[in-house]
């Protein structure tokens, strides 16, 4: 009997390890910081509140969530890295947060349409100025992916090691396949009160579809909570160099 | 080696041992004084000069000017327009565990601080960012890591005191402490190394610069002058008009959705 206690054991620990290696691929892409990454976050962010407090060293991404033209719709975004270069863009339809980073400098600017035309405002209009990189917000918080939910949801798949003790711990708890035809790997952190699942779809091996619900006991004791979907178009090794430099309208003005 | 010679050379090795592994004596005083709650504290970062203080469990904050303008543009209009020179008067303040932000020279908006977890707290008001304005800055950690107004992170503990040295700072050198702290993995690792330097002239602390130290790189954080650091405080830095216009913080309200702020006395009425 202890055998075969020991022997299913193995198995499920075999079968589990087998099963999430499809997020595997997607992490040795973001370890190897070459990729491009676009995707469609359909739920909206929650509204910030003073609750969102953990900023003792600034913040490692865009402030999305305290846009008040972005709050309460949407959002699609695109990240793509070569080695330190980055560039990530975050908004919906006519409007985007953006933020290049180059040669341990950050480029923060917006970029919206007008006329049918894109227009990009920096430090003023068509200018931008270079800010140092906060490599202690990074370090704490990860690295950021376009908004919060994907900032958090990407950053769930990296090892434990690269993460701060403030970050939270995710383990593997289940993979399967849905009717639909969909292969998905379930993902589970219990961290300071909260507890969240996320689910990784996949379509033949390939990443399309991340879908999160979390919850929490509020202090009178009723259950709240959020859930997040997010669609995934592209998830590739490959940068998109034309990303990695600032665009012609925009003139660096930053006095070194 | 003689007897003589060997007891020298042994209170030699001693003594630059003790040198290079004691912080300078100024360290625990100041470290007594932010304790304590009552200093006066005027520094100079990237961002501009700012003075805190605290008296009595009170603690203030102003920004002064900007550097990068010359010295003399106020960051804050209201400076220029309402206080001109010299002006040491608070622009956030807590008292009494209410925090103030004066918007104006006499109005401000206050925040009860059991609200400040509230989640129907207005985050357009900015209440998480005022709260911290009265922290003491990080550069200064090394003298204040348990100050009431630091957040805190469980990947970082308080930095530990490594070594005394001299450091050579625009062509001069000056006795300087290092400290660091350990940034914690999930995995109980250590992600990088945060570095304190705090540098003295003639026993008074004038520059603190902090850093990251990962894989034997180094990545600045942030630099800052201490201008004045003083256990006195000097005139008229608590002094706020009792005729100060009061305004309840944002609570989702239908004050809060007319965008009408609710006047709730006056300062005076407060007291």
């Amino acid at each position: 009997m202890k055998k075969f206690l020991i022997a299913s054991a193995l198995i499920f620990f075999i079968f589990a390890e087998a099963e999430a290696a499809q997020i595997d691929a997607y992490r040795e892409i973001l370890l190897s910081n070459s990729y491009t990454i676009r995707y469609e976050n359909i739920t909206p962010a929650p509204r910030v509140t003073n609750k969102d407090r953990v900023e003792l060293y600034g913040k490692s991404g865009l402030a999305v969530e305290e846009n008040d033209y972005l709050l309460n719709r949407p959002k699609t975004g695109v990240i793509t890295a070569d080695g330190g270069d980055r560039y990530e863009e975050v908004g919906g339809e006519d409007f985007y947060m953006c933020r290049l980073s180059k040669g341990g400098e950050d480029f923060f600017f917006t970029k919206y349409k007008k006329r049918g035309k894109w227009e990009y405002v920096g430090e003023s209009k068509n200018r931008v100025v270079a800010n140092d990189k906060n490599y202690l917000a990074e370090i704490l918080e990860g690295k950021s992916f376009g908004d919060a939910d994907m900032t958090h949801l990407l950053n769930a798949i990296l090892p434990n090691e690269m993460k701060s003790a403030a970050q939270s711990s995710y383990r593997f708890i289940a993979a399967g396949k849905i009717a639909s035809g969909l292969d998905y790997e379930d993902f589970r952190a219990d961290s300071g009160g909260v507890t969240e699942v996320v689910r990784y779809y996949f379509d033949a091996g390939k990443l399309v579809k991340i879908a999160a619900a979390s919850y929490y006991r509020k202090a009178d004791g009723k259950i709240d909570g959020r859930r997040c979907i997010i669609k995934i178009s592209e998830f590739s090794a490959t940068p998109e160099k034309s990303l990695l430099k600032l665009p012609a309208e925009l003139k660096d003005v930053t006095k070194r | 080696m003689s007897g003589k010679n060997f007891i020298a050379a042994i209170f030699f090795i001693w003594a630059n041992f003790v040198t290079a592994n004691a912080e300078q004596p100024a360290a625990e005083n100041y470290r007594q004084m932010f304790r304590a709650g009552n200093f006066y504290l005027e520094f100079a970062d990237k961002w501009g000069v700012r003075i805190l203080a605290g008296k009595d469990g009170e603690r203030m904050e102003r920004m002064r000017y900007d550097i990068e303008s010359g010295g003399r543009q106020w960051v804050n209009p209201l400076g220029a327009i309402f206080l001109g020179g010299e002006d040491k008067t608070p622009e956030v303040l807590y008292r009494d565990g209410r925090f103030y932000h004066f918007v104006e020279k006499e109005k401000a908006d206050v925040c009860d601080e059991k609200d400040l977890d509230n989640e129907n707290l207005d985050p357009r008001e900015g209440w998480n960012k005022i709260a911290q304005k009265l922290a003491l800055p990080d550069e200064l950690a090394v003298f204040c890591w348990n100050d009431k107004f630091r957040a805190t992170t469980p990947s970082i503990d308080a930095p530990v005191f490594r070594e005394s040295f001299r450091k050579n700072f625009k062509g001069a050198d000056y006795d300087c402490d290092r400290y660091a702290c350990e940034i914690k993995t999930l995995t109980g690792g250590g992600a990088a190394q945060i570095v304190y330097e705090i540098l003295y002239r003639d026993g008074q602390l004038f520059r603190a610069e902090s850093y990251i130290l990962r894989n034997e790189r180094t990545y600045p954080i942030n630099a800052l002058e201490v201008k004045k650091i003083q256990p006195d405080i000097p005139d008229g830095t608590f002094k706020i008009s009792k005729r100060t216009k009061l305004y309840a913080a944002g609570m989702g309200d239908e004050a809060d959705l007319l965008e009408t702020p609710r006047q709730i006395g006056t300062l005076e009425d407060l007291r």
